[in-house]
């Protein structure tokens, strides 16, 4: 029969057959009053030589019937039922199963759309990033004669781009304005699967030494200077002096989220191929490929190792000891976060873990409440496994409901978190803007709702499923006997409870402590007070030379002529990385590849003055230090300490290698500084030097000037100035010092909230379990107390009776949750600035913390226990 | 519905009792008790409430098809009637039968000396 069918029809059947089995009596009644039988003794007999007619209908039932599934409806109509009547139980169930399972759904929201979701190209799982390495650095830039002999040699790709960061002035509209730009091969567009919104991208032709000057717009751009124009082809636009075509527009959503940035424009690496730099320059480019179908990223990176080798063999002065890396595109997109992410996924999945304890001690309370239900019913035949499932019907019911709350929770937690990443002005959470609850995170809510329903509902199924009837019927209606094992149960939940707890509460004080370790730590300068602008002095109208070094002086002189400013400078890099190989004077050399790391500033007398970098010994730059006089420079402590401990540094000399072939150019040591803290990621720290900027030829960098007043009034003022030396030149990224290193604390402040909330939250569930079983506890125990007070007990013996238990319960979770601590601090260690998860401080004051927490999840039931009357207790029932 | 079963005399006699009496005409399930009763001359102490799970499973099976008429006697009966797959079912089970009866005679009757 039709399984479709046959559910329409089978209650007719049944009807069918109630109906049968009647007029069969009837007519056997019939029959036998006709015979001569009297009415009743007919009936009676006519239904002994039926049989069982209940027994037959029921048959029939299951026949025609889908039992399990009639069973499952009413197993949840029966759940409903309980849950409406324990409403105060279901509140806190449901709200806390929303709080494990919402924070869950919301951070796997965030895993989903940052590290899980493709990249938005075509087949973008094929899109590898590629850079070189060598023994020291395992990542860096490609210089531009490698990736060509990459492009040729390699096997593994289909096709393959470069890209280098680039920056241009744009002039001839209005303000000049500074541009983020990307030198591009032709590849790019087409390796990544990019389509041109309007026009047209490069041909190899606009990609040849020389070519025409053509420039692609992105679409950000495109939308904000020409509002969407499509006449802007064929226009001219004056990029430091030289006037470009435009020949198209890219849609810009997918390079936003590889370069976490915005890009204004592309325009021709090969066309500038000649000045894009040798075998030794790593400046600004990397490369884009992808694989051709059916290739792993295990091959191609043994094809590209193999390249590498060829190229280190035929080039020994500059390739030696150097490698390619080919890392997927999107794992190198969000390589950043992924470590934070799933650490925190690992912390919401505790803080679930001790919902689900929670929630598992609640229902077997209930459980013991209704064990007498549940032993007539099983007397009434009702199988074990039937009742255990009916448990767990019940609690997946729970975690459905609790699902569906905390996914609206989560829902909007995602959408204000999102909003609110975003429009941070350090966005360090590639892909922020894309975080949203979507079938993937509907899923997982799901699965994970169930998951839950499973893990909380196994505990009480378990007792239903062990108890026997006959036990539990004989005991008296009085609550006495709690068995050992389920008391042992519920302990043991607590502690683990306790013991989860106490860890996040340890991660939060660890990433607090290290959040005030790098808010304390000694930056070396003074962001207070201190404007920064970018500038750069764009060829060919500016070459380096004496031209900009006039120009750099006349300005830095007049900023710091004006009202309120105490200092001006100029320094390269602003913060942040550059470092190049350097040896000293009078020391053994060491091999090459082998030569020792500084993290190199050019600077401009003022510019240390003005960010109060401090001075130690011997002198800041002057004007004097310049194109003419001897070469000089400062070094910090850490470089002076290393290299000349017990005695001054100053008079000195080092050198910078810039080719391994060329002589070293002395530098005179004239000054020692403080340490500069660069980064803030507390790693390692070079040994740091400062060049001066009139003796090196650098094409721009950032103004540092210090005032009395606002940073923010001082802009004005500073764009006057530069214009009045020359108008085309454009300051770009005009922001006070301040902005920059508090951004640079953003990630740390954002995770220590985060986990500081999810340690709360766990803190709060577990001492509300704590509670729980203290409670349960003391009201199972109430007889036994009365009986102890009535013969003589007193009440501080009664507290120190239930106050014994639950300190014990909490010790358990004290010593597995500092021994849980201490491996996951060892895990976490390297974000953690040298904070160690055996942090004395941290774990004495978590700890009492807990304890405390507990103990007062002890007393109040102590206290109630305390205030029993010991009649009445005796009397309790 | 085990209990029903063990009440057979041997799994599937009496579906095979009741395909074989349906096979001569339909019947509806009291007329049918009556009969299987009348024709074993009451040797067979069937309780006559067992009979409709076992129709009940027949007809699930494809092998009945039952249908609500008014009787000779004009109450309101319902009527099984014999499928083709089980007049096919009724065959193969009686020649089975058949062979396990003879097997069964055979080791019973008396050894020739």
């Amino acid at each position: 029969m039709n399984f479709v069918a046959q559910l329409f029809r089978r209650r007719q059947m049944q009807d069918d057959l109630t109906e049968e089995i009647r007029l069969h009596l009837a007519q056997k009644t019939e029959d036998l009053v006709e015979a001569g039988m009297a009415r009743d003794e007919a009936e009676a007999q006519a239904r002994r030589e039926f049989g069982d007619v209940t027994q037959v209908e029921e048959f029939g039932r299951e026949m025609w019937g889908w039992p399990r599934l009639e069973e499952l409806l009413f197993d949840i109509r029966f759940g409903l039922r309980m849950l409406r009547k324990n409403s105060g139980f279901t509140a806190v169930v449901l709200l806390t199963l929303a709080i494990g399972i919402g924070a869950n759904t919301a951070i796997f929201s965030v895993v989903n759309a940052v590290l899980l979701r493709p990249l938005p190209f075509p087949n973008s799982d094929r899109l590898m990033f590629l850079a070189e390495s060598n023994r020291d650095i395992p990542e860096m830039y490609v210089a531009m004669p490698n990736f060509r002999d990459w492009q040729s040699m390699s096997a593994g790709f289909e096709s393959m781009a470069a890209v280098r960061i680039h920056g241009a002035t744009l002039t001839g509209r209005g303000e000049p304005e500074r541009l983020s730009l990307r030198e591009v091969t032709a590849e790019l567009f087409p390796t990544l699967g990019v389509k041109p919104i309007v026009g047209r991208v490069f041909t190899l032709d606009d990609d040849q030494v020389n070519s025409r000057p053509v420039v692609v717009l992105s679409e950000t751009f495109w939308t904000r200077e020409f509002e969407r124009d499509p006449r802007v082809l064929g226009m001219q636009l004056e990029l430091d002096g030289q006037p470009y075509t435009v020949i198209g527009v890219a849609p810009g959503r997918g390079f936003r989220v590889i370069w976490h940035a915005d890009v204004d424009a592309y325009t021709s690496l090969g066309r500038i191929e000649n000045s894009a730099g040798g075998r030794a320059d790593h400046t600004g480019l990397y490369g884009y490929a992808r694989l051709k179908p059916g290739v792993t990223v295990d091959a191609a990176r043994a094809d590209m190792r193999r390249v590498a080798l060829q190229l280190a063999k035929r080039y020994p002065n500059t390739n030696s000891g150097q490698s390619a890396v080919v890392l997927p595109l999107l794992g190198s997109t969000v390589e950043d976060v992924q470590r934070p992410l799933l650490l925190l996924m690992a912390v919401v999945g505790l803080v679930l873990l001790i919902a689900c304890a929670n929630v598992a001690n609640l229902l077997t309370s209930l459980a013991t409440v209704r064990r007498r239900e549940i032993a007539v019913r099983s007397a009434l035949g009702a199988g074990r496994a039937r009742l255990a499932r009916q448990f767990l019907c019940e609690s997946i019911l729970l975690s459905l409901i609790g699902g569906a709350i905390g996914l609206i929770a989560a829902y909007c937690i995602t959408a204000a978190a999102s909003q609110t990443l975003t429009h941070l002005p350090a966005r360090f959470v590639p892909r922020c803007d894309e975080i949203n609850v979507d079938p993937t995170v509907l899923l997982f809510t799901l699965g994970l709702s169930l998951l839950t329903g499973i893990v909380f509902g196994v505990f009480p199924a378990l007792a239903a499923y062990r108890a026997d009837p006959n036990e539990v019927l004989k005991e008296n209606s009085r609550m006495t006997g709690m068995g050992l094992s389920d008391m042992r149960l519920r302990n043991g939940l607590v502690a683990t409870e306790l013991a989860l707890s106490l860890v996040l509460l340890v991660a939060a004080g660890l990433t607090i402590k290290s959040l005030f370790r790098a808010l304390q730590a000694d930056p070396g300068f003074q962001s207070d007070g201190v404007l920064t602008a970018s500038l750069v002095f764009p060829p060919p109208k500016y070459q380096p030379g004496a031209q900009t070094q006039t120009l750099i002086r006349q300005l830095t002189e007049k900023l710091a002529r004006l009202p309120g400013v105490q200092a001006a400078g100029m320094k390269y890099p602003l913060l942040g990385p550059y470092e190049d190989n350097f040896v000293v004077e009078g020391r053994p050399r060491p091999p090459r590849g082998f030569e020792p790391y500084t993290e190199i500033s050019i600077v401009t007398p003022g510019a240390l003055e003005a960010m109060s970098v401090r001075l130690l010994d011997g002198r800041y730059f002057n004007t004097c230090d310049d194109e003419h006089a001897q070469r000089v420079c400062m070094v910090d402590d850490i470089f002076a300490e290393r290299y000349w401990p017990g005695e001054s540094a100053i008079g000195k000399r080092i050198s910078i290698i810039e080719t391994p072939t060329t002589p070293p150019q002395w530098a005179t040591i004239v000054g020692v500084v403080h340490r500069v803290q660069n980064d803030a990621s507390g790693g390692p720290t070079l040994p740091g030097s400062y060049f001066a900027f009139a003796q090196e030829s650098v094409a721009g960098g950032s103004l540092v000037i210090r005032s009395t007043q606002d940073p923010v009034s001082l802009m004005v003022a500073v764009r006057r100035v530069l214009h009045s030396l020359d108008p085309d030149l454009a300051v770009s990224d005009v922001r006070p010092l301040s902005d920059l290193t508090r951004e640079r604390v953003a990630p740390r402040k954002l995770s220590s909230i985060l986990l500081s909330l999810l340690a709360g939250i766990a803190l709060v569930l577990a001492a509300v379990g704590t509670y729980g079983v203290m409670a349960y506890m003391v009201a199972g125990r109430t007889q036994e107390i009365g009986v102890r007070r009535a013969l003589g007990a007193g009440p501080v013996d009664v507290l120190r009776l239930v106050m014994k238990q639950g300190i014990f319960v909490a010790l358990g979770g004290l010593v597995a949750g500092v021994a849980g601590s201490l491996v996951i601090g060892r895990i976490a260690s390297p974000m953690l600035l040298g904070v160690k998860a055996s942090d004395p401080l941290i774990l004495t004051s978590v700890g009492g913390l807990l304890m405390g927490v507990a103990a007062a999840a002890c007393y109040i039931p102590a206290r109630k226990a305390m205030a029993l009357d010991p009649i009445a207790a005796v009397r309790h029932e | 519905m085990n209990k029903i079963d063990q009440r057979d005399l041997f799994p599937g006699a009496l579906e095979m009792m009741i395909l074989r009496t349906l096979k001569r005409q339909p019947l509806h399930g009291y007329a049918l008790a009556q009969h299987i009763k009348q024709t074993s001359n009451e040797l067979l102490q069937i309780e006559e409430g067992s009979l409709y799970p076992a129709l009940q499973r027949m007809l699930k099976a494809g092998w009945l098809t039952a249908h609500w008429e008014i009787s000779s006697t004009n109450r309101r009966v319902r009527t099984y009637t014999l499928t083709r797959t089980g007049a096919k079912h009724l065959e193969r089970e009686m020649s089975s039968f058949e062979r396990m009866l003879e097997g069964i005679k055979r080791v019973l009757s008396p050894v020739k000396p």
